[in-house]
């Protein structure tokens, strides 16, 4: 429960008591079930968010500092300087350790310092010796020399910058000679999963499971797109359509009763993002190449492991969803009708991708997406008003005049029809919401 | 963790963190104390490297060759050229191969792009570093320099080269190091 829903309680209880509507033991009963007031909860994140941010500029501006190339001074003299700042962050980093190991905003903050500093050691060094270097070991080398600080100071700051690292060094490995590699990213990704593992199982919607997961979620959209570099033209559909199918079901499971929005990033991420894949997916350009790349020798330059284990990716990610799916079938009810109809993504992507593989003509596979993407919405608007959730209402309507106003734009329809459409689904908007919150009752001044 | 495995967790990372630019120091200050020295022709240009602050940005009229070899290339692939200084005094890349030379001087490069017989790619010392409020200006002295002497070929990169590994060791405007163009001959 919130602090202050609690604060309210707490407030409510003795006048109830006193008043004879709730009896002292049942009061002291609710006390318990619901715990104390965080003391200055407030506070503290106040310290850690400036800590942290305080930590990070001071590290930011020692990496600028010397970055300026003090080109008057000798070769040894900005050599030291360069390790200085790394020398510092380990100091503070071995006092934190000893003498304030408790405190989150000290261990926070000394970790994202000590992690800057790793990277700004070696680009001054390769400024000073005027090494070229390549980005992706650049980019490797420090997330593996980081890592071990997320444990060491059980740091969630750095575990999230270590995500970004890693999903930097998957960008930067794109090239067609790194490409047997950038399956390494998942590798790199498990690396870090016991610390999220560890802090979610202590407070799954405490801030530092949720930021993690954010950061977690957003690179997986990316990064997954970067390490299949190698596979297929086209079976990003597989794979994003499982990929954004799991993340949403994996929250919904694990994380059921996150009070705010702030604490569902796996929800939050998977539907928006399939909203998006499913949209683009009505269109004719994300289809039209598959078949020609299938039947032509453009790929021959991919290696068979890697073509190979690309593929093996997406359709993990593909069953993997649909094995969530199916595990929550038997609990299915009216206002979980949106979730089961994002958990069907993969299905969809699988057909849409398959029929588009050995078909010249690809129209199936966008009637289909056109089709999942109006049942998504009715589906997210069914539950929504089903469950008097207003987020899900506007979430489906949203999708369902997406669906609408794409076709809108493709068709030779005259400006009249288009703009009557317009108005309709804005009433339809408007419609709904007031009549859902009529349903909920009058809105506390 | 016991806190005695934490100290000793946190002791050999700190020694590790350090090792690597310490070891990156070390190799490159052999290169430069015992590596040969070529000369390479450049040409600047000035953008900045959010880590590393301002550099100029060298291009090189040595930056292809014949490939004579019927393998197919990859952009990004690694190759080695053997270099030999030319009539001229300046640097020459002889030949470009998949496999590390036996003998002579040779560079690490970066496949760029190819077309039939001919390969080009990217040199491993195409910048270099100096003061943000410099990098510009040696731009400028560069084009102000080649204004004023069309056919001069005073301007390049002195490199030392030892078993593939290449570290720039300065960089020559006018025949004169840059810091001391800078301060001879201000642009």
């Amino acid at each position: 429960m919130k602090n202050k829903h609690l604060q309210w309680l707490h407030a409510e209880l003795p006048g109830l008591v006193r008043d004879g509507i709730v009896p002292a033991d049942v009061a002291e009963k609710l006390q318990q079930h619901y715990g104390p007031i965080a003391v200055h909860s407030g506070k503290k994140l106040a310290l850690l968010i400036f800590g942290i941010l305080g930590a990070a500029l001071i590290g930011s501006g020692v990496i600028l500092l010397v970055a300026h190339n003090w080109d008057d001074w000798s070769r040894s003299a900005r050599t030291v300087l360069a390790f200085v700042p790394l020398v510092a962050a380990i100091g503070l980093a071995g006092w934190v350790l000893n003498f304030r190991p408790t405190s989150a905003a000290w261990c926070e903050g000394a970790a994202t310092v000590w992690a800057l500093t790793i990277g700004a050691a070696i680009s001054l060094v390769a400024q000073i010796y005027q090494i070229h270097g390549d980005p992706a070991r650049f980019c490797l080398t420090w997330i593996l020399l980081g890592l071990p600080i997320v444990y060491i100071l059980r740091s969630s700051v750095v575990a999230s910058l270590y995500f970004i690292g890693a999903t930097t060094w998957v960008g930067c490995a794109i090239l067609p000679v790194h490409r047997a590699t950038n399956f390494w990213y998942w590798g790199l990704l498990a690396l870090a999963m016991p610390h999220l593992a560890g802090v979610w199982w202590t407070h799954r919607y405490g801030w530092r499971p949720t930021l993690i997961s954010w950061v977690l979620a957003i690179c997986l959209c990316s990064g997954t797109g970067l390490s299949l570099a190698g596979a297929l033209p086209g079976v990003w559909v597989v794979a994003y359509t499982g990929l954004l199918a799991l993340l949403y079901l994996a929250g919904r499971r694990w994380c059921p009763k996150a009070p705010t929005l702030w604490q569902r990033p796996w929800q939050t991420i998977g539907a928006a993002g399939l909203g998006i894949v499913a949209l683009v997916l009505t269109y004719r350009w994300p289809w039209q190449e598959i078949y020609s790349h299938w039947q032509s020798q453009y790929q021959v330059w991919i290696s068979g492991p890697v073509l190979i284990a690309g593929n093996l990716l997406a359709a993990l990610l593909a069953i993997a969803a649909l094995v969530a799916l199916a595990r929550e079938l038997p609990r299915v009810s009216w206002p979980d009708l949106d979730w089961m109809i994002i958990g069907l993504a993969p299905v969809c992507g699988v057909a849409g991708y398959a029929m588009a593989a050995t078909h010249e003509s690809y129209e199936f596979s966008q009637v289909l997406f056109n089709v999942y993407l109006f049942g998504l919405g009715l589906g997210a608007l069914v539950a929504g008003i089903r469950g008097n959730k207003l987020g899900s209402v506007n979430a489906g309507l949203l999708a369902l005049s997406a669906s609408i106003v794409a076709r809108f734009f493709d068709s030779d329809l005259s400006f009249l029809m288009r703009g009557l459409a317009f108005i309709l689904i804005g009433s339809g908007f408007l419609a709904t919401n007031v009549v859902l919150l009529r349903r909920k009752g009058p809105v506390a001044p | 963790m016991s806190k005695r495995w934490l100290i000793l967790a946190f002791v050999l990372v700190a020694v590790a963190q350090l090792a690597v630019p310490i070891v990156l120091i070390f190799q490159r200050a052999a290169i430069l104390r015992t590596g040969r020295a070529y000369k390479f022709r450049s040409r600047p240009v000035d953008p900045a490297d959010p880590f590393r602050g301002r550099y100029v940005q060298l291009a090189f009229d040595q930056n292809h060759a014949p490939w004579r070899s019927h393998a197919e290339l990859q952009h990004g692939q690694e190759l080695f050229a053997r270099v030999a200084d030319g009539s001229d005094g300046f640097a020459v890349i002889q030949e470009v191969k998949a496999e590390r030379p036996d003998q002579g001087d040779y560079l690490k490069v970066r496949v760029s792009w190819w077309q039939k017989n001919e390969v080009y790619f990217t040199l491993p010392f195409d910048r270099y570093y100096l003061q943000e409020a410099k990098a510009p200006k040696a731009e400028q002295a560069y084009r102000e320099h080649n204004r004023r002497n069309p056919s001069s070929a005073d301007t390049y990169a002195v490199v030392r080269i030892k078993a593939g590994d290449a570290v720039l060791a300065d960089l020559f405007v006018g025949g004169q190091p840059l810091q001391a163009y800078f301060t001879n001959c201000k642009p």
